[in-house]
């Protein structure tokens, strides 16, 4: 697997740089040492809300105020200092809401650069696209994920598929629920019925739950009627 | 349709095709990815079956546009491709039938390497291993045997489809437990040391890294009529 480019420090010119950034799928951004921000791409300046061109001269760092719902910048400064220290690269994943106020997941390889501070590579997605449409479904009034069989997800359905799909085991699942697994099974069973779809040969629930689009979404936010800003790297 | 800035925001790409299925707008990053020129033209006169890159069977996309066109429908679906340059990616499409009775495609593209937080640098090709720590590494039959449990195939299923008793695949499970519990994260649990490690992602997606080859998939319920999606376009 090739790995994109990093861009060096200097000896390019704003000419050529422009026009190998357009060429990628990639935004980008550097920080100097002092972790100011000397460089931002101009989509990523368009996510969090930035005049573009960015300047270093704007002196932007992770405690400045975009307008961005991000999580814990204290967390991602640390974080920008162990690589700076330590030389590691680290890859890490956030959500958070841009300055126009969609939910966006952005990717992102963090590395120490050749002037000490730290280049950093991202991928940016809105939402919707990766969880094949059904953002735009949720009915946050009803708190409900109507799906195109006619049938209803409840929030509270919907943890369950979560906590079903990473494999916890029901007895734990019912402890936190407060009822006994029976219950449990009893919620899955109904759960299914409302998965239900043409030609069901499925071996499990997970392949109704696929045959829907579902897994990815449910997987990977605890309450999407409450999503929060996060950031993870790995390991956690 | 998108504005320019949503268009423009990330990795978003678009095209749209005639009612012949030769495509009368790429825009320049799904272009770039199948070697189409940037400015695509419609003179140009680009199909399913045009680009050379790596990708699953066109004659299926194709009828499925076809099936859209007809049904009026909108339809979700996930590719791998390897891209004209040689990196593989994932692909996010969403198809909808056109105004002009053609296809209105929207594409969102994450390079491999992006999407499974680093992991997928970790396959040491040559062992067939995926190293997790110094000491831990799985090997390609305990990451298909993950994917079987991740993916709630039954056992009994799963060793069919393998050739090997289920005892063996129990033995599988068993030994990755065993090295999962070397890892600092202190958990029991299989899922939620993979969760930790942030790899299951990596292992839901494919049954075998080691064997990459162009999928498509299209999740059948996200199908519906173009005039009943909502808050969307």
């Amino acid at each position: 697997m090739r790995l994109p480019q990093i861009e060096s420090a200097g000896g390019e010119s704003a000419t050529e740089r422009d026009a190998r950034m357009n060429d990628s799928l990639f935004g980008h951004f550097h920080k100097c040492p002092e972790l100011f921000y000397t460089d931002i791409c101009s989509r990523n300046c368009r996510i969090f809300g930035l005049e573009a061109p960015y300047v270093p001269e704007m002196r932007i760092n992770d405690f400045s105020d975009t307008g961005v719902a991000f999580t814990d910048p204290e967390t991602f400064h640390q974080q920008d200092l162990e690589i700076m220290q330590s030389g590691i690269a680290v890859h890490a994943q956030a959500t958070l809401l841009s300055a126009d106020g969609r939910w966006l997941r952005m990717k992102m390889l963090k590395r120490r650069a050749e002037d000490g501070g730290i280049d950093g590579e991202t991928v940016i997605l809105p939402l919707d696209a990766i969880y094949h449409g059904w953002m735009v479904q949720l009915d946050r009034e009803r708190e409900v994920l109507p799906l195109h069989n006619g049938a209803e997800l409840r929030r509270n359905e919907m943890r369950l598929l979560r906590a079903y799909l990473r494999g916890v085991p029901y007895k734990i699942i019912a402890r936190q629920a407060g009822v006994s697994v029976k219950a449990i099974e009893k919620r899955l069973h109904r759960v299914r019925d409302k998965l239900d779809h043409p030609n069901c040969h499925c071996y499990s629930l997970h392949g109704c739950i696929n045959w829907h689009g579902l897994t990815r979404m449910l997987m990977d936010e605890v309450d999407w009627f409450n999503p929060q800003p996060t950031y993870r790297t790995y390991p956690c | 349709m998108h504005s320019v800035n949503e268009i423009e925001l990330g990795v978003q790409g678009r095209f749209h095709k005639g009612a012949d299925h030769f495509y009368t707008a790429i825009s320049p990053d799904c272009a770039r990815l199948f070697g189409a020129p940037e400015h695509y033209l419609p003179e140009m006169r680009w199909n399913d079956f045009t680009s050379t890159v790596e990708r699953s069977d066109p004659q299926r996309y194709l009828q499925q546009d076809q099936e859209i066109i007809d049904g009026g429908l909108v339809t979700e679906s996930e590719a791998l491709v390897r891209e004209i340059g040689g990196d593989w990616v994932r692909l996010f499409l969403r198809r909808s039938r056109a105004a002009d009775g053609g296809i209105d495609g929207e594409v969102a593209i994450v390079p491999l390497q992006y999407m499974y937080n680093g992991w997928l640098e970790q396959l040491d090709r040559d062992r067939q291993v995926l190293r997790l720590t110094n000491d831990v590494e799985l090997t390609r039959n305990e990451l298909r045997v993950l994917h079987g449990k991740l993916n709630g195939i039954p056992q009994k299923l799963y060793a069919r489809y393998e050739g090997v008793s289920v005892k063996a695949i129990e033995k599988r499970l068993h030994r990755v437990r065993e090295k999962l519990a070397s890892l600092p994260c202190g958990y029991d649990s299989i899922n939620r040391c993979l969760d930790w490690l942030g790899v299951t992602q990596l292992i839901v997606d494919r049954n075998d890294w080691f064997d990459v080859t162009p999928s498509f998939h299209t999740y059948p319920g996200t199908t519906l009529r173009a005039h009943s999606r909502v808050g969307n376009s």
